[in-house]
């Protein structure tokens, strides 16, 4: 065998090291597949963030007193509304179901309640959609009364039967 | 020339020519030798081919699109590093930052809407070239894959003008950006997921403006970059600028 000037053979017989050849490409190729994917795995995962530093879901908004039958309240910052009637009380969320804007009430006008200022949905009394681009009606939120007498409302709990809370 | 002993004072007289042609490297010849290699010899002129054909230089054919993105895209990237000196990504500063930008740092009111206006050209001027593409059938082979690298810059472009929306932190920024995400929200099956690793939680907040700031300062600039090398690469090697037949 004729050797080449760094001791090794400068040619080799045919097909004698394609079996050591394909394995040492199959391990190099699984170790490469396994450390890419597993670099992309862990990135993925780590800028899913594990704590969040926002406003909790539940949220005590206030006492019976302060929403008098007949009144609808919007609470502030937290995009809901709060809605008194005689049979009872429940929590109307106020972000557009098209692409969440927030909507703003409409005053005076019997069929339309609610109007969103981006894209020019509108819906009833109830939240039902009445027309624009909106896909669905507003949800209900959950709504109960906690130990202390103070209502609470969970927007991570949307009721979907619209049952009021009798108060 | 190392062979030449000099004096001080050939060596000083000399220096002003041999900085010069320590940075020019002159080649000798012929002056159409010399003139190509002034191009090819310099790292900023030698994506341009040394010989073009008469008819890649009517400009009434490519309108000179593509280089208008480009000359805007190094307007912004300088811009934007300077507006990065006053900037920060806070949702208790960054509004503040923006205005002072506008009342009390000199120059700033220009400075920032250079960056503004130039980032609205940017999306017009890629949006024209694509047209002149497209209308002058330059899309087709051998320069399809070409094609799809400035797809993909027009996307880059899309996305630093939506990330530099929320910067601001007003009004305007926020609902943009709300708007923005929930449309993300509607893709198929992962809609949601989409929209809460891309605002870092459920609403735009903190998380949201700080990864918006990452993406518009460094990763998205930098794969424009890259995208932008391979385009222009790809230009010369499908064959230099798509051009009209000989008449």
């Amino acid at each position: 065998m004729e050797l080449n000037n760094f001791g090794g053979a400068a040619t080799m017989p045919d097909g004698l090291d394609e079996g050591r050849r394909s394995f040492v490409k199959k391990v190099t190729a699984t170790t490469l597949a396994l450390g890419v994917g597993g670099i992309a795995l862990q990135t993925g995962r780590f800028l899913k963030p594990n704590v969040l530093y926002e406003p909790a879901r539940a949220f005590k908004v206030g006492d019976l007193s302060i929403f008098p039958i007949g009144s609808r309240i919007v609470i502030e910052g937290r995009g809901v509304e709060i809605v008194r009637e005689r049979d009872g009380i429940h929590a109307v969320s106020l972000t557009c179901t098209h692409l969440g804007c927030l909507v703003k009430q409409v005053e005076n006008d019997p069929d339309v309640a609610y109007a969103c200022p981006c894209h020019g949905s509108t819906f009833a009394h109830k939240g039902e959609v009445l027309g624009g681009p909106a896909p669905k009606d507003l949800p209900w939120y959950e709504m109960y009364m906690d130990h202390t007498g103070a209502l609470v409302v969970d927007t991570s709990k949307v009721n979907r039967e619209r049952t009021k809370l009798v108060v | 020339m190392s062979a030449t002993v000099y004096s001080i004072r050939d060596s000083i007289k000399n220096l002003p020519k041999n900085i010069r042609s320590s940075v020019l490297r002159p080649v000798e010849g012929t002056p159409e030798q010399a003139r190509a290699a002034a191009v090819f010899g310099n790292v900023f002129l030698h994506i341009h081919p040394a010989r073009v054909h008469e008819n890649s230089l009517r400009f009434g054919y490519t309108l000179g699109l593509g280089l208008i993105s480009f000359y805007l895209f190094l307007i912004l990237a300088i811009s934007g590093t300077l507006l990065m000196f006053y900037y920060t990504p806070s949702t208790q500063l960054a509004y503040h930052n923006m205005k002072d930008l506008e009342y009390v740092v000199s120059f700033g009111v220009i400075l920032r809407n250079i960056h503004r206006w130039s980032a609205h050209a940017m999306v017009a001027a890629v949006f024209l070239h694509m047209c002149r593409v497209f209308y002058t059938g330059s899309y087709k082979a051998p320069r399809e894959f070409n094609w799809v690298v400035g797809i993909c810059l027009l996307l880059m472009t899309l996305f630093l003008s939506f990330t530099g929306y929320l910067l601001p932190w007003d009004q305007l920024a926020f609902w943009a950006i709300t708007v923005g995400s929930n449309i993300a929200a509607y893709a198929p099956w992962i809609g949601e997921k989409i929209r809460f690793v891309m605002l870092g939680g459920n609403e735009v907040g903190q998380m949201a403006l700080i990864r918006f700031y990452v993406l518009h300062v460094a990763l998205l600039p930098v794969a424009a970059l890259v995208l932008m090398g391979v385009h222009f690469w790809r230009i010369r090697k499908d064959g230099g600028l798509s051009r009209p037949a000989d008449r």
